[in-house]
């Protein structure tokens, strides 16, 4: 048995409460994620499929975090203007 | 859209390209340098980016059929390097968390001490909701949702609690969602709100 600790209620009710419906899945997320970026880096307006990704993101903290690292590994300073 | 490639990415790496191996050793440059700013100070760091650009370098050229011209080339070959790379360092990073339960097990059952006394706020509203937290938890998942959401208390990935449950990432994603749902549900058909359980955590 486990006791979750006060922390991981938290936690565990935060992320109840900010459940809402979510239409994509990691791996469709995936096949958008770099378009995102590009679109996002350019400022150009999001497709539903990227705005899906964003309402993905806020459920899945994994993609978030491969999206957040993805961003950073493309901040390179020398890379051509898009 | 169709976005340019300007790089001539795709025609370059195409089996039979002149410079072929000159655009593959640039691809892995450039990759080796995207692995290294954004991978090297995640999950402790330990991450041989030669050996992720080198994996990334194998799928690109295996799925060059895939890419769709929806974003630069590079920023899709840099989003297949960088999960690459963060798989590698998830499992790294997570090797010795147990789960502490496999399917089957019956050491499923997540218990909510009563934190209310001597907590400040609304003491008898936070005893409320953590007892109807607890019922809900076991009268409303499965198992494999409660061994799922554990995993994730524990800090675990998606993709890694997935690789324990012998199952996938999408899978399990939708597991903890579903559970999500259902606990959220359960607080709603006992007239909780989010807002109230949002106060009664804060």
């Amino acid at each position: 048995m486990t006791s979750l600790t006060f922390a991981q209620i938290q936690k565990l009710l935060s992320t109840v409460s900010g459940t809402v419906p979510d239409s994509m899945d990691c791996d469709g997320c995936f096949e958008v994620i770099a378009e995102l970026a590009d679109a996002e880096i350019r400022g150009d307006k999001l497709s539903d499929a990227m705005k899906a990704a964003k309402v993905h993101f806020s459920q899945c903290t994994c993609c978030a975090y491969e999206y957040a690292t993805l961003l950073e590994a493309l901040d390179e300073p020398e890379s051509p203007s898009l | 859209m169709q976005q340019p490639d300007p790089e001539n990415w795709v025609e370059r790496l195409q089996p039979g390209a002149v410079d072929r191996d000159l655009a593959i050793s640039e691809l892995r440059d450039r990759l080796i340098r995207a692995t290294t700013r954004s991978l090297t100070h995640r999950y402790g760091g330990h991450v041989d980016v030669e050996d992720i650009a080198q994996q990334a370098v194998l799928k690109i050229l295996e799925s060059l059929g895939t890419f769709r011209h929806q974003s630069r080339f590079i920023t899709w070959a840099t989003s297949i390097a960088v999960r690459i790379g963060i798989s590698q360092l998830r499992r790294h990073y997570y090797r010795d968390v147990s789960l502490d339960a496999t399917p089957g097990s019956c050491e499923l059952t997540i218990d909510i001490p009563d934190l209310s006394l001597g907590a400040p706020g609304d003491p008898d509203g936070r005893s409320r909701i953590f007892t109807l937290l607890q019922q809900l938890i076991d009268e409303t998942l499965s198992d494999r949702q409660r061994i799922a959401i554990r995993g994730i208390l524990l800090g675990l990935p998606v993709e890694e609690i997935a690789m324990r449950l012998n199952s996938n990432r999408n899978a399990v994603y939708k597991l903890v969602h579903d559970a999500r749902v259902r606990l959220r549900e359960g607080f709603e058909s006992n007239g909780v709100t989010a807002e109230e359980i949002s106060v009664t955590i804060s």
